[in-house]
């Protein structure tokens, strides 16, 4: 809120400067936030308030904070009012049908006013917080807005049809102008609260007053209307509406009844002072029971066992005291206590806790005392955050950029990855700025940040990502924590193939890292996702993990990316919530082995892992491994074929073997390729 | 004879001394060492030295024989230890070794989570799309709080409308670590939150918060503020420093902004400047209520902290958004 440094000087005795004003609220939780000086030159001071402190809203309320922080004394506005014989009930009536949105509503009558300008104090306040003057009715309204904190209306007597006001739900369609300039007539529905008069609203309840019961030049009697409504039902409305004002902000954040009248005698007494006319007697009002003060008992022992270090009662009390409670002590059980009663404006305090806090506060958290040292019972590891940190170092070591990309993305973008049977969740907002789907993978966002690289020059790159992604299928929704990795081909080279065996090799490192004792990585060609073609089913030991292949070109096409491009969506929860894994020596063999290299000519239609297949088949004697060695395409091979090389490894535990029994077990190997695989074997 | 030697094996090892390379040590050995050279002179005329004096100056020649020869070996040696292998061009760049980077925030998360780690938290997480009970009702933020209008969250449509949001605070984590943990407890989570900002340089519509909980007997505000400090210490450096302003959350009391005195870059220069991080405060006793922990029995306090704040100040880094276009060539800079 902007306060006038002169303003809140009014009220503290003896008046603070302005960086005293700063200092002392912004250390009472109210943080200043900037100043300057006004068209009139009058200084003020932006203060921040917190959502539950609507009582600080007011210049009044801002320097109760003041006077508890430096120990200054609060003068506050008094009031005499002289009412005349005449009574207001003679002239207005109120019926509030609605005690649960308005729990009190209450009208005095001023009648013989001469509506003009304010006198230049009470506009040199305004201006300074940046309000602007009207007439002397508006602006005492205004002013004890921000003064004291209450919202007020003030209606033209002779407008109101029978001099009637009902507090009422407004009807379906029910037409309002709200006041000002530029309004625009809105229709109303049966969740907004109205003031109305026997025909039609005078106001939107608590948000803004109507156009047609205003002041003006010619208004002689008026109708003064303090009231408080609830905070949602107000919020509601202004929401609804799209209209806001300095009222409907303070009655969300709670108005109470108890304060109303105090108010409301603030305002008759002020525009009697700069409007002339005379106060009829009586307050009409309609309403429910005005709560009682609260009592609340506060214990010396929890606030020390909350605060950790000791302030002593007298203290306490006296912190308290100075806010406007009322402590005193008394013995509950046996142990003494501090009872206090709590200012009605105090609606934020309501338990023992917010006692504590209140002296914690004025107590001042500097006070607050550091201890040396900190108690440490070690928790457990987190396997999966663990896990996580190892698989993204050895990414970043491998070559891989870490990105991190938002989870909403356009529906344009999502659909291609959603899987068959799932729909796309989307938020409701419309600030999601077109990109309203909560993506069903993260493969989309780094094809994007790919493109963005690409625009940007960058001729190759590997990007991955963990993060989650979301679906909704079977009747609920699903996320799914991922492991994301796009990659093209080495700069230079255009070749699939290449992006491919570059990423499974990645995938392959990776889970040597985190699942080494899972004896199967496997990769089996599948026919799906559709944004991968091909595309392989990732497995380890038989659990399925993701899935890996080069990205469909549509899709390809849809993120503007010429290069074959590799990715690959791994979901490894299960596998990182067992990091470290139990890793055992096995011990290095004795013996040298003899490698035999088989270079096969076959058909395209056979994969690399059908020959493999072939010679495993044999369960060939000192076999210890097959390790691809390269595919070579070319005229000399011919059209539609290809050459395999595979490297045969044989070694026996217990001896050197014989260069014969290597050579026996490779030609078992070719022959069965030739046989199987109508293989031509190059030598 | 015997000065005339004393001044040879000065004049020969002050030559040595200026020796600059492999052909001048070789010119120095023809000259001295070699088969016509001075010592082999020297050594000549040991044969016109009366008889007498013969052992005295002969032992004196071999003594500078071997004076000049270790000077000259240990200077052949000093030659000899540049390699002479294949011209290499030691100018030349190094070979790339791999472009991969961590980025930034995430860098930022694991220093973060191992400071905290070092203190007894440990990680927690929770779900991203949750539910109003996690994001406010068992936080204490009742369903007439304005923080759950439409304009400060994400709520989702269609088939799930009305039940799901993407959580706006991390604080959820705290929740559903209590509802299946038993105090004591002591944990940290750290992840993305989502509020609808639009994007400017300042405001990200998703962000990462790191939350901290400690619940046992005794935990009081005083622990609070020397688990900041000593949190701002370990991460930032023995110059930081921690200053805590009243504040108001619904989910603790007393509750205070965190401000932290921390390097930072401006204008490409490091200084210690005040901070805003997040917020702090003794867990409230509704909190515990939600979630079945008596709050007479313990006490407990929570922090949390924006990453990219943190990370912002501390590399100088000006706009949000940069953090999330993921340009290389920016994460590499942290790489």
């Amino acid at each position: 809120m902007r306060t006038s440094v002169l303003w809140l000087n009014d009220y503290l005795e003896p008046p603070a400067s302005a960086d005293e004003q700063a200092a002392a609220l912004t250390s009472a939780g109210l943080p200043f936030d900037g100043g300057d000086t006004a068209e009139n030159g009058e200084p003020w001071q932006e203060i921040e308030t917190t959502s539950n402190r609507g009582d600080c809203l007011c210049h009044v309320g801002m320097a109760r904070e003041v006077a508890a922080v430096t120990g200054r004394r609060v003068r506050e506005p008094q009031v005499t009012l002289a009412p005349s014989a005449e009574q207001a009930l003679a002239f207005v009536k109120v019926r509030n049908h609605e005690h649960a949105m308005c729990p009190l509503y209450t009208a005095r009558v001023i009648r013989g006013v001469k509506v003009g300008p304010s006198p230049e104090w009470l506009q040199r306040r305004l201006v300074a917080i940046g309000q602007q003057p009207r007439n002397n009715v508006v602006d005492a309204t205004n002013f004890v807005l921000f003064e004291l904190g209450q919202p007020t209306h003030v209606f033209d007597l002779a407008t109101l049809a029978g001099g009637e006001i009902h507090i009422r739900r407004a009807t379906q369609d029910e037409p309002f102008l709200p006041l000002g300039a530029d309004a625009k007539e809105v229709k109303l529905c049966p969740s907004d609260l109205v003031i109305a008069d026997r025909d039609r609203p005078v106001a939107l309840a608590g948000v803004k007053g109507g156009a047609m019961a205003s002041v003006t030049e010619a208004t002689t009697d008026l109708v003064l209307e303090a009231a408080t409504f609830d905070a949602v039902a107000v919020r509601n409305a202004s929401r609804r509406h799209a209209i806001a004002s300095d009222s409907s902000y303070r009655f969300e954040r709670l108005v109470h009844a108890a304060e109303v009248n105090a108010a409301a005698d603030r305002l008759a007494a002020l525009i009697i002072e700069l409007a002339g006319g005379t106060l009829c007697a009586g307050v009409v009002s309609d309403g429910a029971t005005v709560p009682a003060a609260r009592t609340i008992a506060l214990r010396p022992s929890r606030a020390h066992r909350i605060l950790g270090f000791d302030i002593p009662v007298p203290r306490m009390m006296e912190l308290l005291g100075t806010l406007g409670f009322a402590p005193r002590l008394a013995t509950h059980g046996g142990e003494e206590v501090i009872e206090t009663t709590v200012p009605p404006r105090r609606t934020d305090v309501e338990r023992e806790i917010d006692l504590i806090e209140e002296i914690c506060r004025l107590n001042g958290l500097d006070a607050v005392p550091v201890a040396d040292t900190i108690p440490v019972r070690l928790g457990q590891q987190n396997a999966v955050e663990r896990g996580t940190r190892v698989a993204k170092d050895l990414l970043a070591g491998m070559g891989f950029v870490e990105t991190i990309t938002h989870s909403l993305v356009s529906e344009r973008m999502a659909e291609p990855f959603l899987a068959a049977g799932a729909t796309l969740l989307k938020v409701e907002d419309e600030r999601a700025g077109g990109e309203p789907a909560l993506r069903p993978s993260v493969v989309p966002s780094l094809l994007r940040v790919r493109r963005h690289n690409e625009d940007q020059g960058a001729a190759s790159l590997r990007v991955f990502e963990f993060a989650s992604a979301f679906h909704f299928a079977g009747g609920t929704h699903v996320e799914r924590p991922t492991l994301a990795l796009v990659a093209d081909a080495p700069e230079g080279a255009r070749d699939g193939q290449l992006a491919y065996r570059l990423l499974r090799g990645t995938v392959e490192r990776l889970m040597a890292s985190i699942a080494p004792h899972v004896a199967e990585l496997r990769f089996e060609q599948s026919d799906g996702p559709a944004w991968l073609s091909p595309a392989a089913r990732v497995s380890v030991g038989g659990m399925p993990v993701g899935v890996i292949g080069l990205v469909d070109a549509r899709v390809l096409k849809l993120f503007g990316i010429e290069r074959p491009t590799a990715a690959c969506e791994l979901e490894l929860r299960g596998l990182l919530g067992a990091y470290p894994p139990d890793n055992a020596a096995t011990e290095l063999p004795a013996f040298p082995a003899s490698d035999r290299d088989i270079s096969a000519i076959v058909a395209e239609s056979f994969a690399y892992a059908d020959l493999e297949r072939e010679i495993r088949a044999l369960s060939l004697p000192f076999l210890e491994s097959i390790t691809f060695v390269t595919t070579f395409r070319g005229k000399q091979i011919g059209e539609g074929k290809k050459s395999v090389t595979l490297r045969l490894l044989f070694r026996a535990h217990d001896r050197t073997l014989r260069s014969e029994e290597a050579d026996a077990s490779a030609t078992r190997a070719i022959a069965t390729l030739r046989e199987k695989c109508g293989a031509e074997i190059r030598s | 004879m015997l000065a005339e030697l004393d001044s040879m094996e000065q004049e020969a090892i002050s030559e040595l001394a200026t020796v600059a390379d492999a052909a001048a040590l070789e010119a120095f050995r023809v000259r001295w060492l070699g088969a016509n050279g001075r010592l082999r002179a020297a050594m000549d005329a040991l044969k016109t030295v009366p008889k007498d004096q013969k052992p005295a100056v002969g032992k004196r020649v071999n003594e500078v024989k071997a004076a000049i020869e270790g000077v000259f070996n240990a200077r052949k040696d000093a030659f000899a230890a540049v390699p002479k292998g294949p011209l290499v061009d030691v100018t030349e760049p190094g070979l790339p070794m791999g472009e991969g980077a961590r980025h930034v925030v995430a860098k930022t998360i694991d220093g973060i989570v191992e400071v905290l780690g070092r203190m007894g938290f440990s990680v927690a997480d929770g779900p991203e799309l949750e539910d109003e009970w996690h994001n406010f009702n068992a936080l204490n933020i009742p369903e007439s709080h304005p923080a759950r209008g439409p304009a400060d969250n994400f709520f989702l449509g269609g088939e799930v409308a009305g039940k799901l949001l993407l959580r706006t605070q991390t604080s959820t984590v705290q929740i559903r670590a209590m509802e299946t943990m038993k105090p004591p407890l002591k944990i940290c989570a750290i992840g993305r939150v989502y509020r609808p900002d639009a994007h400017d340089a300042t405001h990200y519509s998703m962000f990462h918060q790191v939350e901290g909980l400690y619940i046992d007997r005794h935990v009081s505000m005083v622990d609070l503020k020397t688990t900041l400090v000593q949190f701002a210490k370990a991460f930032f450096g023995p110059e930081a420093e921690v200053r805590l302003r009243p504040s108001f959350f619904p989910f603790t009391e007393p509750s205070a902004e965190l401000d932290m005195k921390m390097k930072i870059i401006r204008n490409g220069k490091p200084e210690w400047k005040w901070i805003e991080l997040g917020g702090c405060g003794m867990v409230d006793p509704n909190v515990f209520r939600a979630v079945g922990i008596d709050p007479e029995e313990w006490t407990g306090f929570a922090f949390g902290l924006g990453i990219e704040r943190v990370a912002m100040r501390k590399y100088g880094i000006g706009d949000i958004r940069l953090l999330f276009e993921n340009d290389a060539r920016f994460l590499r800079q942290f790489a």
